[in-house]
Formats: structure tokens, sequence, C-alpha cells
């Protein structure tokens, strides 16, 4: 019996020699001990970066590591056999043009360093798909990443088999697949499009690009010297590279995956070349993973005149553009003097440990004006037009923005077996959260939350039901309700872009106060505390979905369903 | 933490529960103004019980009338509306049309009374935060402050014909401080700040002089801002590594 114990003993020493000089290797990375122990050529986690923590290391979480496996796409390969991918191109698409799009794996240089990413088209951004209002085109996709993944195209009241809603609308297209996507563009203005499984790591990775929905109309903006699209982007890496994603599911889900990166059109240096004196309309798109930011242009003056799916009523002079996650906003910019403009995300940050905040200033990119322009728009852009289409357009919902909510909805969270720590912290730090979370104030217990230990919820107040046991039921013709209250007393409040498919909002009311400016939206922000009426005017048939577009939120369960029948042909119908 | 607002709320619409769905947003309005105050209850809750299915909220009736008018009137309108709703109709269509009017609790500022002020020692007051109006839904400097409205409201002050009240935001420290305005004759006053962290105060000051660059007068009442209660962890506690006094809280 002794000497089988010693043979087994002998066995196991002999199966765990290999491995034991890579442990050895591993374990000169970061602060910890006790990684996964690495099999073969996977994945192990390492520190986080703690870019701008002040707060010491907490006893009892230096050794520890998220409960989740990690992973990056193409991790272990030569970087070198992928294809560089491209600067975006504009693809001009008339009524009934079909584009072939496919979603692949990447080569591409950032700050001189060289990552594997992933692409539409081999580009970054993905191209820009530019239409006329009213036509209709095709776009056949093919999945050639090593992750099945869908499209969604967001903002446009497109038909609903065509949303791009895995397990709804479609089934998921898999690596080698493809699918066609019939896309209408019934509202000018900029949308953009994204993967809608796992966007905590595809989007993340460049799986993003813009449709630009030109107006038909004459004079529908007014004149400006340049068009530029301007998408808002971080990435997260380390000494290393790319930070990886948590696998089974995401990590960062309390607060998201803020990167360390800003990037501007997919580069960390984007410059714009311009004239001085000239009025430059920014499209401006944002499609981090939970970073709000800020844009000013250093002292130029900014005009914004419109939203994501409209015309403001009232073109309004700003003195910075505050852009959620998923939002789009259409500004118009006067460079009057020649010189380097700084593009920049200006913030107030929270330093948690001092309990102070902390002016920060990230730079986005620059335009550099010289010259003098050769059409002069001053007199246009000082003007800030009043849009009687866009008013009219409201108009006919206006009777109904005092209505009584048809819908109660209260934004929360549910933990389970999260780290201790992370528990007794956000129990001592409770006595203020920020209407927004402009920076990660407490990166590694970001970090170490799961999608599987917090759950976002969407509590539905007056039928109890959370997340996706909502569905709602309305009719085509519908003028719906929704009244949004960011419950500041949960765990861990954080401001969400809540964010419809396939329909339009008006927001009605904020905090009480009667919203004086209004546009027609898919995505607003809701700060803590805070409650937002919104009026959906319910136009699309089909199964839709609703969430936070915070990406760790959605994968986190921040989602509910809502369906949309024929006028007439409801549940509530003959009632 | 339990909420004290919301456990008040619970209790309020606990006593309420089964008196039927369709009557009882009337009903919570006027039982509310008759409980007194200007903190009706479903202004200020954001809980439910569980078969009501609106949140409705009242104008504030308080402000406008002597409570006793209010109250009478409240009734009045939950008695005349009574008959007028289908049982079976959906509560949301049988509700009169109700706004939010009201601003968030969480930031809302207690003013609370030095008791130093002759006809202003038992003085209640508030100041309602709200963001100051932004096509982004929330507004911010262009160095990233929030940029807020501020209702003040103080009430049960007696004051001499040649005085009146002044509202006032500072920082903290004292170092920066801002003239909200004076108070009306309804002791109500709004202003607008950029600070991050500020206190609010209420003085007594002449009613022939315009507010200066700092009160004159004795403070009221004085309340902070809820990012002011944004504490340091660097000062105290188990990570205490320098005096909470650098951070003056």
């Amino acid at each position: 019996m002794h000497s089988n114990r010693f043979a087994g003993l002998l066995v196991l020493v002999a199966l765990l020699t290999p491995i034991l000089p890579a442990q050895a290797q591993e374990m000169d990375h970061s602060m910890h001990m006790n990684h996964n122990m690495p099999m073969g050529d996977s994945l192990v986690w390492r520190m986080a970066p703690m870019d701008g923590m002040t707060m010491p290391m907490m006893p009892g979480m230096m050794d520890d590591i998220p409960d989740v496996g990690a992973f990056l796409p193409g991790f272990g390969m030569d970087v070198s056999m992928y294809p560089e991918a491209k600067p975006s191109e504009i693809i001009d698409m008339a009524d009934g043009d079909t584009l072939h799009m496919d979603a692949s794996l990447v080569r591409r240089t950032i700050d001189g360093r060289e990552y594997v990413m992933m692409a539409y088209g081999g580009m970054y951004p993905g191209p820009l798909i530019r239409a006329d209002r009213g036509s209709k085109v095709i776009v056949e996709f093919t999945n050639n990443i090593d992750m099945p993944t869908t499209v969604h195209w967001h903002g446009l009241r497109l038909d609903n088999a065509f949303d791009g809603i895995p397990g709804l609308t479609q089934d998921p297209v898999e690596t080698g697949e493809s699918f066609t996507y019939e896309l209408k563009f019934p509202d000018t203005g900029m949308y953009w499009y994204h993967p809608h499984m796992r966007e905590d790591v595809q989007q993340d990775l460049g799986l993003y690009g813009n449709m630009l929905v030109d107006p038909t109309e004459e004079d529908y903006y007014a004149p400006v010297n340049r068009e530029v699209p301007l998408i808002l982007d971080d990435i997260l890496v380390d000494a290393n590279g790319l930070f990886p994603y948590g696998e089974e599911a995401p990590t960062h889900a309390l607060m998201g995956r803020f990167g360390n990166v800003m990037l501007v059109n997919g580069i960390s240096d984007y410059n714009l070349d311009i004239q001085a004196g000239e009025v430059v309309r920014f499209y401006l798109t944002n499609v981090a993973n939970t970073r709000t930011f800020n844009v000013t242009f250093d002292g130029a003056r900014i005009k914004v005149i419109a939203d994501d799916v409209s015309k403001l009523e009232r073109e309004q002079f700003v003195s910075s553009v505050i852009i959620a996650p998923a939002e789009r906003y259409i500004v118009d910019v006067y460079f009057d003097e020649a010189r380097t403009y700084d593009i920049t995300n200006s913030i107030q940050a929270i330093d948690h440990f001092r309990g102070i905040f902390v002016p920060e200033t990230h730079q986005l990119g620059t335009v550099t004006a010289s010259g003098q322009a050769s059409e002069d728009n001053a007199e246009a852009f000082a003007e800030a037009r009043t849009n009687e289409d866009t008013i009219a357009d409201i108009d006919n919902f206006r009777r109904y923005f005092d209505k009584a909510p048809d819908h109660n909805l209260r934004l929360t969270i549910e933990t389970k077996d999260l780290h201790p720590m992370t528990m007794r912290m956000m129990e001592v730090d409770t006595l203020y959260f920020p209407p927004i979370e402009w920076n990660e104030g407490m990166p590694m217990m970001n970090w170490l939350s799961t999608g599987e230990e917090a759950r976002w919820t969407l509590l539905d107040e007056d039928t109890g039901k959370k997340s996706m046991e909502i569905n709602w039921q309305w009719e085509v013709g519908d003028k719906v309700k929704i009244r949004i209250f960011n419950d500041p007393s949960s765990f861990h409040p954080m401001n969400h872009p809540f964010h419809v498919h396939g329909q339009r909002f008006v927001i009605t009311h904020i905090d009480g106060v009667e919203n004086r400016n209004m546009a027609w939206k898919d995505t607003a922000i809701i700060p803590v505390g805070s409650t937002i009426d919104i009026l959906v005017d319910v136009t699309n048939p089909g199964k839709w979905m609703a969430h936070c577009h915070i990406a760790e939120h959605l994968h986190a369960g921040m989602m509910l369903g809502f369906e949309v029948f024929e006028q007439g042909a409801g549940p509530q119908a003959g009632r | 933490m339990k909420n004290p607002v919301k456990a008040r709320a619970e209790a309020t619409n606990q006593r309420f529960q089964g008196r039927g769905a369709g009557r009882r947003p009337a009903l919570f309005c006027a039982l509310a103004a008759l409980g007194g105050g200007s903190r009706l209850p479903l202004r200020h809750t954001h809980v439910l019980p569980p078969d009501c299915s609106s949140r409705m909220f009242c104008p504030d009736m308080t402000r406008k009338f002597p409570l006793y008018v209010g109250s009478l009137l409240l009734l009045s309108i939950a008695v005349l509306a009574s008959p007028t709703l289908d049982a079976d109709s959906s509560p949301a269509e049988a509700t009169p049309e109700c706004s939010l009017v009201s601003s968030p609790d969480y930031y809302e500022i207690d003013l609370v009374t030095t008791r130093k002020v002759s006809g202003a020692r038992l003085a209640k007051g508030k100041g309602e935060v709200t963001y100051a109006a932004s096509p982004f839904g929330i507004s911010v400097s262009e160095e990233g402050s929030y940029l807020v409205n501020i209702d003040v409201s103080m009430s049960n002050v007696r004051l001499d014909d040649d005085k009146v009240l002044v509202a006032w935001v500072t920082t903290p420290q004292l170092d920066q401080i801002k003239a909200l305005g004076t108070l009306d004759e309804n002791l109500q006053v709004t202003g607008q700040t950029d600070f991050n962290k500020f206190l609010l105060v209420v003085t007594l000051e002449p009613r022939d002089k315009e507010p200066g660059a700092m009160w004159t007068g004795p403070v009221v009442s004085r309340g902070m801002s809820r990012s002011g209660l944004m504490h340091t962890m660097a000062g105290h506690g188990p990570f205490e590594s320098e005096p909470c006094a650098v951070y003056g809280y």
C-alpha cells in the first residue's frame, strides 16, 4: 500500500514537472501571487492598470483576480499574420445598393504598438455608410472573427428582423456564416452600427462604424465649410499589450471598462487640418464601453444643432459637449483664429481616497487652423436657428407630455458573492455618488467585479418584474411615457445611458423640470438620483429591447424586452 | 443604510393599500396635504404600493395656499373625482394630469437653523438642486463642473421690515463666495452655481443694500451639498495617512 502511494506521488510529480518552470516564469508578473495556473498557452490574469488610483491597495485584495477566465483574440499567435487595418472610408450608397462587409481580426498600430483587434471591412472605424433619407440598402455580412456575433444598426427605425439581436430577431452569426441585413433610413442624422454579442469585447476591439443619413430637404442644416465624423473611444492597455477581457462573463461589471488610451476615429493622435475662419460640422459618436465625455474645442465656439435622431427644436451655443456611450451629437464649431486647437475631454475626476474633485484633461486630438477660409460662414454660424420642422413634428406629441407614466422603471443593482472588501468599501463610501462617473475611481474593485456577481437591474415598479422578465406590450400608434428613476440608494448607483431599439423618443422632463429644447433621441443619459420622463413614439412593430448601453452593464443583465403589435392587434385590443 | 425618506413613504403607502387603485392618487395628495408641510410623501419617494400603477406627483399646494385651504381643496378634488373613475380602467388613464415637480431627493440640501437669529430660531429651509438647462440632459462647465440651479425656500421666519434673507453658496474652505440672491416675499430665491462642493448659507442682511462679495449679517441657516459629504478616507479609518483637517472635513 505504501509503495502504491509512493508510485502515485511519483506520477503526480512527473505530470506537474513540465508546468513548474512556466509557473515560475509567470510568477514574475506584478504583485500577484497564486495566479491561475497557466496550462499550455492559456492566458493568465495580470494586475489591471491602476492609472491614477490613489487608494492604497486593500489588504486581502492584492492576490485577487476576477472569478472568470482571461481572454484576448489571437492570443499566442504572431500578430504579423493578421492583415493591417486601414483607415475608414466613406461608402456612398444609393437606394437598393448592396454592401458586402465582414468582421475580421486585424492588426492595428496604436501609439507605436501593434495589437490584434477586430474590424468591419478591414477598417478602423468600420466603413462610413452614407445614404439619403428614405432609401433602403442591403448589407451582406460575414463573420470572420473567432466568436459568434451579430450587427445592430443603432438608432435606425428599421424592420425588426434586421435589428441584430441574438435570440430575439435572429440567431447568432457563427464564424464563417453570413447574414443579410436590410437597412432603411427614415430619419436624417448620424447613426452607428456595432455587435450585439459580447459588446464589451467586440465593440471595444474596434467593431463599430457610422451611418450618415443625408437630408433630402434644401437648407436642412446651415452651411459650413466641411463636415467631419468624430468617433470617440478609449481602450485599456498596459506594458504587455491589450488588457484581457473576461472569457465567460465581463469583468469591470460595476463601472464598466474604462480605457486609458483615448481614441478618435481609432487613433490616439488625431489631427484635422483646416483653414482659419472655417466652420466645421462634427458628427460626434461615443462608442466607448462606459466613458462619458465632456468634449471641448479649446475655446472655439460650439453650437449644437442635432441630437441622436433629429435636429434640436432650437440650435444652442454651449461651452462643451457632454456625450454618453451610444449617443450622437451634431455640432458646428467656429475656428476663427489661425492656431492649433486642442480637442479635449475635460472632467472633474473623483479621488475617492481623498474625497475630492480633481480636474483632469485628456487630449483627444487637435484641429490645426492656418491660412484663411475661402468661404465665410461666420454669419450663418452666429445664428442659432429655430427648427420649425422639428417643432412641428414634436407638436403632435405635446398633449401627451404631462400624462401619467405608463411604466415606471427603477435602475438598480443586485449583487452576489462580490469580494468582501468591495462590499465593505461600498458600505463605507456611500455618502456621495456623483451624477456621472467621469473616471474610474476604484479600478481594482471594478476589475474584480464580473457580470456574474453584479447584476444590473431594470425594475418595473408597477409589476415587480426585473430586466428580461419585463415584456411590455404596445401597439403601433401608442405614445408611451416611461418614467426612469436612477436609484441613489442602490448598492452602487451610477449613470446609465438608456437606449430603446427601433423607436424614437423625446425627453419630456428631467427631475420635474420640463425639457424646453427637445429633439428625437434613441439614447438618454440618466444621472444618479435623477428621474427622467421619456415619451416613446411607437411606430415599429416587432420584438425589441431597451437597455443600458454601458457594455458591461448590458451583459450583466440591464435589459428588458418590449413587443409592438400592429394597431388593434395587441393583447389590450378590444378591451 | 435605510433611506429615511423611503421608510416614511413606505409607512404612508402601507396605510393606503387596498382602497382602490383608481382613487388612490387623489387621496394620496389630499391626505399628504393634511399631513402638513411641503413634503408631500409622493413627491419625495420612489416607492409605490404594489398595486399602484402610476407614480403621481401633485402640485405643491402648500406654497400657494394656507395649509387648511389646501387640504380642503384637495379633499374636494378627491370627493368630486372619485365617482368619475372607472374601476376597470387603467389607472394611468384615470388619474388627473400631474407633473413631476420634485427635484431629486438625493441632492436636496436641508437648511439647518443656527438658532441665533431672532425671528428665525425655528426656521426651516431647503435647497432643491436641479441641473441648469442643457441640450444634454445634464449641464457642466467647460472644465466639467456640474452647473446646477438651486431653489432656496425658507419658512417659519419673521423678519423686521428693514431686513431680508440672502442666500449664498461658498466652498467648504470659504475661499469662494457667491450670492445666489435675495429671498422674495415668499422666502424663495433661485440661483446657480458650479462649485463642486458647496455650503448653502442664508444670512440676515439689510434690505436697502445689494448683496456684496460676502455676507455681512448673521447666518440664519446653512446646509451642505450632497457632494460636500464626500469625505476623505485618507484622513481617518484604516487608510489614515493625513489629518482630516487638510480637506476641511
